[in-house]
This record gives C-alpha cells, sequence and structure tokens, in this order.
C-alpha cells in the first residue's frame, strides 16, 4: 500500500469535510460561517481528491468504503469538537 | 410527511433502541478494541512464550517437522497451521488446536493449543502451549452483547439484538427526515438538556448512518448464518448441502497419504507469490492433510485489497502437487461474486485500507457504544419530572421509578462492561504465574466486575454511581499503562513491557481512554453535586421515593417534536 497516498487521501477528507462543517450554519469554530458556495465547492473538490489519492493506495473497493469511513467518522467528529470549543469559551 | 407516521415511528425508533441499547453497547466497545486483537494479544503473551516462537526451525526445514507431525499427530492431521513468521501475533512456529468435547464450532475458549519439535533422532515431541485467549474473550463479549460463551442460543440472542437495532436506525432516520439537512452538524450546547442530548445522539446516529447499517445488517447475518443454511439446504438443496460442502472438503475415506511426499513449504509460498506478488503469505493451514483431498490454505495479507477475515485472505494449494485450486479467497484475485461476499465481511472487520482503516473503525466503534448510551441519556431526560413544571409548590419531585431504574441499569451495565474489560486485560500480568488457569480467570474477573458495577448502581443510585463507576472505568482503564510501566520498573514482580510498536500502542490507547473516563467523571462530580436537584443525576434529588402531588401531562406530549431518541 503506497502510505504516502493514503497520508494525502486522509488529509485531502479533512481539508474537504472541515469546508463543509464550515459551511454549515451550524459550524462552531468561527464566529460566522464561510461563504456557503465557496466552500461547499472547494470541500467537494478536496473530498474528490480524497476518493482519487485513496484509489492510488489501493483497489477501488477499499478505497471507496476506506473514503467513506473517514469521511463518516469526520462528519461525526466536527460537530464535537464545535461544542468542546462553546464550552471552553463559556470558560473563559 | 404526517406526525402521526413520524410519532409511529417515534415510539418504534425509542422502544427498540431501549431494549437493544445496552447490549449494543457493550458489543461496540468490545468490538471496538476487537479491531486491535492481535496487538492486544501481544500485550498480554509474556516474552517468554514470545522467545519460543524465535526458536523455530527456518522455513526451508521445516518440511520435515511438517511431514512427521502430520503422520504422528491425528489432530495436527485434521488442521494444522505453520506461521510463517511475518505475523506479528506472538505463536509457535507450527501449531495446531485440540477442541472441547462437544464445544460449539464458534466457541474456541475452551480450545487448547500444541506445537511440536523434532528431537536429535527425528521423532516429534508434541507439547501443550499457554495461549492467552484475553483477545477471544472480548471477540466473544462482541459477538454475543456481553454473553459469556457464543453457541447457537446466544448468537440468536444476539440476531434478535441486530434486528431491533436495525428497526431502530430505519425508524430513526424516518424521524428525523423532515429536519435532516436543517439540523445536519447541529449540536446545541445549553440549557436545554433535552436538546443537547438529542443533538449529541443524532449527530453521530446519521453522520455514521451507513456504518451502523452494515454493522446491523452483518451481525443479523451472523447470527443466523446457520438457521439460513438449513432452509437454503431444505429449500434449494434437498437436504444435500451437507453433502456437497463434504465434497468440496474432501472426505475422510480412501487410502491415506504420505505426507513425506508433499510439496515442501517454501514451495508452495512461492507459488503463490509468483501467482500475485503483492500479496504477503503468513499462515500455511494444512486440512485433512493426509487424507485423499488434502489441501492447503496459504492466509496472508494484501491491503490494496478487500479481506475475507482478519487473518487476511487465501489461496488453496494442492499440497501433493503444488497446484493452486483456487484463487476465490484470495485477495485482489476474488470474482466479482466473491468480491462481494468479500466486501460484506470486510466492511464488518475492517479488513481493508491497512491501519488507518482499523483506527477509523475503532474510533466509530467508540463513537457507536457513544450512541446507544446517549440514546438512554435522551430517554432519561426526556421522562425527567422538573419541579417548576410538575409541583405546585415549588418542592422538588420524585423521579418515576422506572427512570430511575433505567438510569441505574445504563450506567451499571455501560461502565460496568468498561470496567469489566480493563480489569481482564489488567489481569493478563498481574495473574500471570499465580493461577493455574488463566483464561478462566480472565471470564472470573470480567463478570465479577460486571456484576458488581452493576449492583453498585441500583445500590447507589445513579447519579452518585455514575461518578463512582466513571472513576472506576477511568482508574481500571489507567490501570493497563500503569502496569507495563510498574513492570518495567519493578523486574522483580515477574511481569513484563513489551516494546513492540503494537503492544505499545495498547499502553497509549488505554491512557487515552483513562484520560477521557477521568474527565467524564469529573464533569458528572460537578452535574452530581451542583446541577439542578429536579433530576435523576443530582445526588440532592429526594431519596424517598413517595408520591407527590404532581400535575402529569403526558410524557409523550412532552416529547412531541422534540425527541427522537
Amino acid at each position: 500500500m503506497n502510505n504516502v497516498a493514503v497520508a494525502v487521501a486522509l488529509s485531502l477528507g479533512l481539508v474537504g469535510c472541515a469546508c463543509l462543517y464550515l459551511a454549515s450554519p451550524h459550524q462552531r469554530w468561527r464566529t460566522s460561517p464561510l461563504p456557503a458556495r465557496p466552500a461547499c465547492a472547494a470541500g467537494s473538490v478536496a473530498l474528490l481528491g480524497s476518493v482519487f489519492a485513496f484509489a492510488r493506495a489501493m483497489a477501488v473497493a477499499p478505497a471507496v468504503f476506506a473514503f467513506v469511513a473517514w469521511v463518516m467518522l469526520l462528519l461525526v467528529v466536527f460537530p464535537y469538537v464545535g461544542a468542546a470549543f462553546v464550552i471552553a469559551r463559556r470558560r473563559r | 410527511m404526517r406526525s402521526e407516521i413520524v410519532r409511529v415511528y417515534k415510539a418504534v425508533h425509542t422502544w427498540t433502541g431501549i431494549v437493544a441499547g445496552m447490549a449494543l453497547f457493550i458489543a461496540f466497545y468490545a468490538g471496538a478494541i476487537t479491531v486491535f486483537k492481535e496487538p492486544l494479544v501481544r500485550w498480554a503473551t509474556p516474552p517468554a512464550a514470545a522467545e519460543s516462537a524465535a526458536q523455530v526451525v527456518p522455513l526451508s526445514e521445516a518440511h520435515a517437522l511438517v511431514a512427521r507431525t502430520l503422520a504422528s499427530q491425528p489432530a495436527a492431521a485434521r488442521e494444522l497451521r505453520l506461521h510463517l513468521g511475518l505475523a506479528a501475533e506472538p505463536v509457535e512456529r507450527l501449531e495446531w488446536e485440540v477442541r472441547e468435547e462437544g464445544a460449539d464450532e464458534h466457541d474456541r475458549l475452551s480450545s487448547r493449543h500444541f506445537t511440536a519439535t523434532l528431537g536429535d533422532d527425528g521423532t516429534v515431541h508434541a507439547h501443550e502451549v499457554e495461549r492467552s485467549h484475553l483477545g477471544e474473550l472480548i471477540d466473544v463479549l462482541h459477538r454475543v452483547v456481553g454473553l459469556p460463551v457464543d453457541v447457537d442460543e446466544t448468537r440468536i440472542v444476539m440476531g434478535v439484538i441486530a434486528a431491533l437495532y436495525f428497526l431502530a436506525l430505519v425508524s430513526g432516520f424516518i424521524v428525523l427526515l423532515p429536519s435532516l439537512v436543517k439540523d445536519f452538524f447541529a449540536l446545541r450546547v445549553g440549557p436545554n438538556l433535552k436538546r443537547m442530548w438529542l443533538d449529541a445522539h443524532n449527530v453521530v446516529g446519521i453522520g455514521s448512518f451507513p456504518f451502523h447499517v452494515v454493522m446491523a445488517l452483518t451481525a443479523a447475518v451472523f447470527a443466523f448464518h446457520d438457521g439460513i443454511y438449513v432452509v437454503q439446504d431444505r429449500m434449494i438443496h434437498d437436504g444435500k448441502l451437507g453433502a456437497i460442502f463434504q465434497g468440496r472438503r474432501g472426505s475422510s475415506e480412501g487410502d491415506p497419504r504420505d505426507p513425506a511426499t508433499m510439496v515442501p513449504p517454501d514451495e508452495i509460498v512461492a507459488r503463490v507469490t509468483e501467482l500475485a506478488p503483492s500479496f504477503e503469505p503468513t499462515m500455511l493451514q494444512y486440512v485433512n492433510a493426509t487424507g485423499p483431498k488434502a489441501m492447503v490454505r496459504v492466509w496472508g495479507h494484501d491491503t490494496r485489497a478487500l479481506e475475507h477475515r482478519a487473518l487476511g485472505g487465501f489461496a488453496l494449494v494442492d499440497p501433493y502437487s503444488g497446484r493452486v485450486v483456487s484463487t476465490e479467497y484470495l485477495p485482489g484475485r476474488q470474482s466479482a461474486a466473491a468480491t462481494v461476499l468479500t466486501s460484506i465481511f470486510a466492511l464488518h472487520f475492517a479488513t481493508y485500507g491497512g491501519q488507518p482503516v482499523k483506527w477509523i473503525y475503532f474510533a466509530l466503534g467508540l463513537l457507536g457504544a457513544w450512541l446507544f448510551f446517549s440514546g438512554n441519556l435522551l430517554w432519561i431526560e426526556s421522562r425527567r419530572r422538573k419541579a417548576k413544571k410538575r409541583v405546585a409548590n415549588g418542592a422538588i419531585p420524585v423521579q418515576r421509578r422506572d427512570v430511575r431504574l433505567m438510569a441505574a441499569a445504563t450506567v451499571g451495565v455501560c461502565l460496568g462492561a468498561v470496567c469489566g474489560i480493563s480489569l481482564t486485560i489488567v489481569a493478563a500480568k498481574w495473574l500471570h504465574g499465580h493461577v493455574a488457569d488463566l483464561n478462566a480467570w480472565h471470564r472470573i474477573v470480567h463478570y465479577v466486575a460486571f456484576f458488581a458495577a452493576v449492583g453498585w448502581a441500583f445500590f447507589r443510585g445513579a447519579a452518585r454511581a455514575s461518578v463512582d463507576l466513571l472513576r472506576a472505568a477511568a482508574a481500571t482503564t489507567l490501570a493497563i499503562p500503569l502496569t507495563t510501566l510498574l513492570a518495567a520498573l519493578v523486574p522483580s514482580l515477574g511481569m513484563w513491557a513489551r516494546t513492540e510498536p503494537g503492544a505499545l500502542g495498547v499502553d497509549v490507547t488505554a491512557l487515552v481512554l483513562g484520560l477521557v473516563f477521568a474527565g467524564m467523571a469529573r464533569s458528572a462530580a460537578r452535574r452530581v453535586q451542583e446541577g439542578p436537584a429536579d433530576s435523576p443525576w443530582s445526588a440532592h434529588a429526594p431519596p424517598d421515593p413517595e408520591p407527590v402531588a404532581v400535575t402529569e401531562p403526558a410524557v409523550e406530549a412532552e416529547l412531541h417534536g422534540e425527541h427522537a431518541g
């Protein structure tokens, strides 16, 4: 397995999901969300790049499965990170 | 969508979730750990046992050992494993297993393991070896939702739980459909606790929905597959399915064959790697090697492809001719139909994508456990009697009995499972050399801790017990790396501190988890002492459950529009 390709795939997935999260009105990382269209477009490109990078590292089926698993994890974790930011800000 | 329909699905989601939630917590928590079963076994195995694995004959000289063992040991002739020294698991090079009489085919906890060496005169010396069943015990807890053995009856329980889980997923999804887009990513932290738990629950449920659908469906199939075969046999194969399998696997009839005439192991490995260069063989599994239809499975890994099992995939080879008979289970060399079948297994077992996917599954597994725990918290919070709403004179109301019992059961069962698993892992080092049957003690330690936690939760009440048990979970989980540290600092204790990446990974992961539990205990203690008294999670809630005058609007009406869990 090509470890560099996997690292690139994971990084692009992270960036892509972060863009989608930051474009949401429910995001809690910033005081205001990013402009929705540009952020979603950038996020989609990054996620597409992530799939291709996974497919460089492994066969198509495991690449798609790995991509989906990674995206699921990020989509779940990001709102919790946002909630942690909210709690930390309130304590300050 | 009509509100009556949503209401029906909400009720289905609530009750299926409540019935199955605690069992699923155990399945997911143990399942997350099972992803790293191999490093855990390594952590739990003393270096002495691993060193014996190093005292092995080179692969090029293993042929005589294999052939003579097969010829002299009937149990080994049924199934013999030759490890190639590439797997991380600390095992003897040559190994076979003897199962207890009448043991279920999935129950490996009672198995005894044997290995063999060649004496100077060329005779085979077989001897029993001690293998840690710690990984298998936690895997069994995962497979049968915390029950002690993996047999037909417990698998049926698991199957029913999996079916309820699937119903809960589908009904929960339908309930959330009207607000799915609007509330995506929403986790509103504020004074409305019901809203917060609802968001915390939904974020996990929706974000990882495909993962949970796969887990629910595959778990149901794994639970009922024997039944599926029986129906298939009667409906499709006219009762001849067994004969078909027997024909494929080879029967015991016919002249016995001389294993000395088999192709040497290194040559068998070479033929498979020539066929699939990216495949890394780890083990040869000889099956019925002295019979007329002998075969050897060459197991190994190809991280670029989907793999059928945690062991990887295999090529089927005739050990007497060296011909590769089948590549149906060889990663990357499968037919389309076999790839689809392998996908189902790989998606459940995380047997693709190497270490990154294993870590992703580990995190999704823990989040899955949190999904069920938060579902119960939401159920409890939704049925909480609030002072200002329910009692005319502002007195603190007594919480409903079912709410108090559910709260106690939730913290007792869920945190009891965490404590039990952590403590039985720690026991691998503390009890080694001090008890005759360590594998039996693993079960005893787990269940004593588990039932003690459940008893404590009902005895102390949910609020106080939640703090005690979270502290116990933190302490027992932190005891894993602390035991390793102590073993390194005080060698006279007779324990061991392994420094391989896998074993150290167990310590580091336990350290992080232990600190998370400690943080949760701190938050819970604050809430129990300083939080609102009209809560099942308050230490100042009225202890005496005498009925008080309350205005009792229907709980379902209160939940309307707010509760999906």
